[in-house]
């Protein structure tokens, strides 16, 4: 990975969340990739007992 | 006989302002009478059902709810379409995509993670990417203060930097993140735990000819006692070891009194000169140490390019140019007029103006839909009295509309009720252009000045960079052409607002 510094090093961007940010960093020339987001899944009682006792 | 028809995607995400854009795009095509696209919290649930759409019981915030009603089946089988075109077609086109965080090889060189995710769900996508050693970048409101703290601490841990959450600006590489401008690049360094604040000090720096190295976001309540400024300091570290800054400024409100003594002595041990700015402090709080002090975000800019060499030209009116200016305009004047309306939409620009109003003028009663020690609070948001300043940006603004910066609708509106209201003499506004907020935020604003039907003086600045997409030059001319006075900064703009106030005042005693 490649050192962070405020100014002397390109910075890569992982965009989670309004594309429009995402769009806005492409326009200046910065490699951006978007995360498909997806809520995560709401497990009913019954799932998660059965999880929690599995893990 | 028109039809309707709700789908409901399950477990579906699209961001607001995309949203916005869909359904935007749906309601103006062909045959389709009403479309909402949103995703189904329950105020937008509710608003669906009020539009007669009968959404199944089991829809819930996770869910993306597409309703349309067209006037026959083509029309309305064409806009459902059009939506999931629109929607999967965003997620495509910008190249590589990830389907999570997790997904994410740093070896690869990606070094920040920009999060701008409903508050829910952000802490738990920032502590993925802080563990993976990407610096993090959170937009998102709404994230509770112990997630705050839990980050911040993780940073330090892993030594990257949190800026956030609810951080609306930022400049790293050269790079505007989220709202910020496009501004030049130079040797100051900015921390700025106001967003419209460290944007205004950065566009000043670049008005007064020098440009900035970085400008590192905190989020507002990095100064807060339980988070103790470790964002700031954090920051000002990274600036101190950055040999691309000269000078640095750190921009705040007004803060605990701790927290801002700490995160001076930590100043103090820099070997650049430091500057701060806490909006509203008065100068016992620097008495012991060694940093400049500021007072206004443009005293602020301009002492940074000052200490590292940098010519500063005039910057504003003379007090004979602004006695002119008065003079001129209070004759245009009918006996009715008699108030000054602030319409903002910074948050920051609003608290300046709010301070430096009340300062200068003590004895004018002033108003403003903020619950503030500088202002008595308006009885109505939606309606002025008095000498009013109201802040668009501001959460009971917000709750039903977009941020102002985003969609300016709603405070264009509210300018062309100022204009309506036979009391208004002086309309001071404050505008913020830059890759990520709206694409024209200032003609319309022109355009509903020069409409104006009688003498009313608009004062406004534009924090903005020439570089920004918006043509900040353009936009300038527009202002000028519509006979609105454009300062230099939001300080000019509050310096002019407090002269009229006073005429004013003093022509209706």
């Amino acid at each position: 990975m490649e050192k962070k510094c405020c100014s002397c090093k390109k910075i890569k961007v992982v965009n989670i969340g309004l594309q429009t940010f995402a769009e806005s960093l492409e326009k200046q020339g910065v490699k951006v990739a978007q995360v498909n987001w997806r809520p995560p899944v709401k497990l009913d009682k019954e799932m998660e007992d059965l999880l929690d006792s599995l893990l | 006989m028109s039809v309707k028809s709700v789908i409901v995607h399950e477990n579906r995400y699209a961001d607001s302002v995309t949203l916005m854009g869909v359904g935007d795009s749906v309601k103006n095509s062909g045959g389709v009478l009403l479309a909402e696209v949103q995703m189904g919290t329950p105020a937008n649930l509710e608003v669906i059902n009020d539009l007669g759409f009968d959404v199944p019981a089991s829809a819930g915030p996770n869910d993306l709810i597409v309703a349309i009603e067209a006037e026959n089946d083509d029309a309305l089988k064409a806009a459902q379409e059009n939506v999931m075109d629109r929607l999967n077609r965003k997620h495509s086109d910008s190249g590589e995509t990830f389907n999570s965080i997790n997904e994410v090889d740093t070896d690869d060189g990606w070094n920040l993670c920009q999060i701008s995710l409903p508050g829910e769900y952000a802490a738990a996508e920032a502590e993925k990417a802080i563990n993976k050693g990407m610096d993090v970048f959170i937009f998102s409101d709404n994230v509770s203060l112990e997630e705050e703290l839990h980050l911040k601490q993780l940073g330090e841990e892993k030594d990257v930097l949190v800026m956030g959450p609810d951080c609306g600006v930022g400049m790293l590489d050269g790079v505007a993140l989220a709202t910020m401008s496009i501004v030049s690049q130079g040797p100051v360094g900015i921390v700025g735990a106001s967003g419209s604040g460290a944007q205004e000090v950065a566009c000043i720096v670049e008005k007064a000819g020098s440009g900035v190295s970085s400008l590192i976001g905190t989020g507002g309540r990095d100064l807060y006692p339980q988070i103790g400024g470790l964002s700031m300091i954090k920051g000002m570290k990274r600036l101190a070891a950055d040999p691309a800054t000269e000078v640095i400024v750190l921009v705040s409100k007004l803060a605990d009194r701790g927290v801002m003594d700490k995160v001076l002595s930590e100043g103090d041990k820099v070997s650049k000169p430091v500057v701060a700015i806490f909006l509203g402090s008065d100068e016992s709080l620097f008495a012991s140490h060694e940093v400049h002090p500021a007072f206004s975000l443009e005293e602020a800019a301009l002492k940074a390019v000052e200490l590292i060499g940098g010519q500063v030209a005039d910057f504003g009116f003379s007090e004979d140019e602004i006695a002119e200016i008065v003079d001129c305009e209070m004759a245009k004047f009918s006996n009715e007029q008699k108030y000054m309306r602030g319409i903002y939409c910074g948050g920051t620009f609003a608290e300046e103006s709010l301070i430096f109003l009340n300062r200068n003028n003590p004895e004018s009663k002033l108003f403003c839909n903020l619950n503030t020690r500088y202002a008595t609070q308006l009885e109505n948001h939606l309606k002025s009295q008095g000498h009013a300043l109201v802040d668009l940006g501001s959460e009971e603004f917000t709750l039903d509309a977009p941020h102002p910066v985003f969609d300016p609708e709603l405070r264009l509106k509210r300018v062309r009720q100022e204009i309506a209201d036979p009391e208004t003499a002086v309309i001071l506004l404050d505008f913020i252009t830059g890759p990520g907020v709206h694409e024209n935020p200032v003609i319309p604003f022109a355009k509903a000045c020069a409409e104006a039907d009688r003498p009313i003086t608009v004062i406004a600045s534009i924090c903005g960079s020439e570089n920004d997409p918006q043509n900040v030059r353009q936009c300038v001319e527009e202002l000028k052409n519509a006979g609105v006075i454009v300062t230099g900064s939001n300080n000019q703009s509050t310096i002019l607002a407090s002269a009229f106030m006073r005429a004013l005042d003093n022509r209706s005693k």
